[in-house]
């Protein structure tokens, strides 16, 4: 069994890597697509996490976020969705920083996984988590829940100010 | 599965989705990077929770399930101040 959620996790991850680099390489019609695959992956990889609830609420939510993002017009102007140019023709240099800050930062983070030494310990809980995550949610954090609520209804209401002003 | 691969795939993830912020040049684009970064930290919450955390074994799943949402409701802010300029 645990061979099983292995290889589903390392498919799932790999389907979520190469989901997240296709929707920032890949041309803008692929773009909704390729978040769908980071929102598939991530959900599989949180279930064979033993993480269903959380599984079940990244797949709604990175999945309402491709929707959200591919439902955006094109770019009129083709060459807007390439990346900055220099004026050699190359990656700007604005980019070319990014994306090596982006490179260390990733490096750095492998480095502090591999080298640190983490605690660990068996697994108590059960595959899904339903119970024990909704009594956290409602109980003990539920600040935190009012608080996300609070920045949805925000995030809502920002969109709707948005839309009508566009009107 | 051990926590460092969970964690590894998160460094990734989230890698990755720095790299979505820098890559493109509107912000249609650069909004790709929220829910990838979302799915980062998600990953490795939930991975610390499961091969980490044997006292609370809850806070990483319901942090990880935080991050999803609260990618989703920056992305509705973000796709709403990238359309701005659509009136027609």
């Amino acid at each position: 069994m645990d061979t099983t959620l292995a290889i589903i996790f390392y498919a799932c991850s790999g389907l979520a890597t190469a989901g997240s680099l296709a929707a920032t390489l890949a041309g803008a019609r692929w773009r909704s697509l390729s978040l769908a695959a980071v929102a598939v992956g991530t959900a599989g990889a949180l279930a064979s996490l033993s993480a269903g609830l959380a599984a079940l609420l990244a797949l709604v939510a990175l999945g309402g976020c491709a929707l959200l993002i591919g439902a955006l017009p094109p770019d009129p102007a083709g060459p807007a969705d390439r990346p900055r140019r220099g004026r050699a023709g190359g990656p700007g240099l604005t980019v070319a920083v990014g994306a090596a800050m982006s490179l260390l930062l990733a490096a750095g983070l492998l480095l502090a996984v591999w080298r640190g030494s983490f605690a660990a310990g068996p697994y108590p809980g059960g595959w899904f988590g339903a119970a024990a995550v909704g009594r956290a949610f409602f109980a003990r954090d539920a600040l935190a829940l009012e608080a996300l609520a609070g920045m949805l209804l925000a995030a809502l209401a920002g969109a709707a100010a948005a839309a009508r002003a566009r009107r | 599965m051990s926590l460092m691969l969970a964690l590894s795939v998160g460094a990734v993830l989230i890698g990755c989705g720095a790299f979505s912020a820098v890559w493109g040049r509107r912000s249609s684009r650069q909004l790709v990077a929220l829910p990838v970064l979302a799915a980062g930290a998600a990953i490795s919450l939930a991975g610390v929770s499961r091969f980490a955390g044997h006292v609370d074994p809850d806070t990483g799943q319901e942090l990880a399930a935080l991050v999803a949402v609260a990618a989703l409701g920056a992305t509705v802010l973000g796709v709403a101040w990238a359309r701005r300029g659509d009136a027609p």
